[in-house]
């Protein structure tokens, strides 16, 4: 019996590395060194930089280094980790990840939905060719992404928060910029959507209360005054009338409300108990490529 | 007279109990139904997106290589399908021909050194990447949501109130596989 338990229980501890093929972030969350290739010097400025960052901003960027995708392609792998880690505030979505396969010789880096407008592909396509690949030919991973690294924190800092320049970093200015000029996402209409599912909720809760009172208030009326029966139910259905408008207004507001008022929360950097993410998430924007 | 109410309590329990039953399985409908619009939304904005790289992308090989009119006449028509295209099928499509017509435009390129090392053109194909990344991802959202809400299109009880509400079953993003993949070289010259 305790065996078929503990089988079962390791079936159940298992199952997560069954079946994705996104790795757990380490304790620093903020550098995930699977590959082996950064130094401790390099780990220790990330971590400081992140740090920083994340409790400046909220925006979290982290690095992961893995050996092999074993097929996968880079950029979809990259849009599973990033999810399920859920870098960035869940609000700001204001993540971003860098990837690195040493052995397929290839890196992306993600953006969330949220920085997309200022780490657009191009200038991530620039960081790319500027820091990272030219360290990165000559097997140098430890200074290329340490440089990819800060290129991102700084534009970050500077474009996005308008926050001091990092030190110890040169900025390199673009040559060229593509502005995308289209339309954006639109947000989810969440609170009309909440509100839409709340409705016969409403009716049904008040509805069925109000069928048994009017019940017994017509027996009581009945007796009383017979002849004013319809009368009396008019005046009840008219109040309860008003209830449900109150009702139906107030959770429109509220839930209206919440919408524009989200933001707060989430974020879940610092703290004694190791780093995490915020839980935003990606649309797969990002640039990357073989080097 | 109790006897009476005790009855009428026992209806309205009945129909409360009915009543929540629809009312749930019609709301899980209408969510996973929202689900589906605004994924399908998503991919329109970054299809959208990719279509409006495409004329500037052709310029800029174009300013290079002058002469090769009949891939961008390819590119153009394959263009303008996507952006006529009407229904999902109809879009998965289109996107698919849009991506085999680039593949002609890729083997110009090759003929340019100069080209591509040109900043913006590496910018321009960075962004093209950057669409087919997000709308790889957007498809795979929008799939996902398509099998949720075709499960409860189909599956009791909630197939019922589908019927009686006219939820219909969505379309995947899928295109022929014939589109989606490219003309194998090698094998088409006997390798």
């Amino acid at each position: 019996m305790i065996r078929k338990i503990s089988l079962i229980l390791l079936i159940i501890a298992l199952c997560p590395f069954l079946l994705g093929s996104a790795p757990d972030y380490t304790n620093e969350f903020y550098v995930n060194d699977y590959a082996d290739v950064l130094s401790e010097d390099t780990e220790q400025q990330i971590m400081n930089t992140a740090v920083n960052l994340a409790n400046e901003t909220t925006a979290q960027v982290c690095v992961l280094t893995i050996d092999s995708l074993h097929g996968e392609d880079i950029s979809e792998y990259s849009v599973e980790v990033f999810r399920d880690w859920g870098i960035g505030n869940k609000e700001k979505d204001n993540g971003v990840l860098i990837v690195l396969s040493v052995n397929d010789r290839e890196m992306w880096i993600t953006t969330g939905y949220g920085v997309e407008g200022t780490l657009t592909d191009t200038r991530l396509g620039q960081f790319r060719d500027t820091y990272a690949f030219p360290y990165y030919s000559e097997d140098n991973f430890d200074e290329g992404t340490l440089q990819l690294f800060n290129a991102i924190v700084n534009e970050l800092r500077v474009q996005e928060y308008g926050l001091s320049e990092l030190e110890n970093f040169q900025n390199v200015e673009p040559d060229y910029y593509y502005e995308y000029q289209g339309e954006e996402l639109s947000p989810e209409a969440f609170g009309f959507i909440l509100f839409l599912l709340c409705l016969p909720a409403l009716v049904v809760m008040i509805g069925v209360p109000s069928l048994i009172i009017r019940y017994f208030y017509l027996k009581r009326y009945d007796k009383l005054h017979s002849t004013n029966r319809l009368a009396a139910f008019m005046v009840k259905m008219n109040k309860l009338k008003e209830i449900i408008l109150f009702i139906v207004l107030f959770t429109r507001r509220s839930s209206r409300g919440h919408h524009h008022h989200r933001g707060g929360g989430g974020f879940g950097g610092g703290g004694g108990g190791g780093f995490r993410g915020g839980g935003g998430s990606t649309g797969g924007g990002g640039a990357g490529g073989r080097f | 007279m109790k006897k009476g109410l005790i009855v009428v309590i026992a209806i309205v329990a009945v129909i409360a109990i009915i009543g929540g039953v629809c009312v749930s399985n019609y709301n899980a409908l209408v969510t996973a139904r929202e689900t589906v619009d605004s994924a399908e939304a998503n991919i329109d904005t970054y299809l959208q997106r990719r279509a409006d790289l495409i004329p500037n992308i052709v310029a800029s090989v174009k300013s290079f290589a002058k002469h090769e009119t009949e891939v961008y006449s390819k590119i153009a028509d394959a263009r303008q399908k996507l952006v006529n295209a009407g229904t999902v099928a109809e879009k998965a499509q289109a996107n698919s021909e849009l991506t085999s017509a680039l593949q002609g435009l890729n083997i110009v390129v090759e003929n340019y050194p100069e080209l591509k090392t040109d900043s913006t053109y590496v910018a321009l194909m960075d962004e093209l990447e950057g669409s087919e990344n997000r709308i790889a991802t957007a498809r795979k959202d929008y799939n996902d949501a398509v099998k949720d809400y075709n499960n409860k299109v189909i599956k009791f009880p909630a197939n019922i109130f589908a019927g009686i509400f006219g939820f219909e079953k969505a379309e995947y993003f899928e295109a022929d596989d014939g589109a989606q993949n490219a003309p194998d070289v090698d094998a088409l010259l006997g390798d």
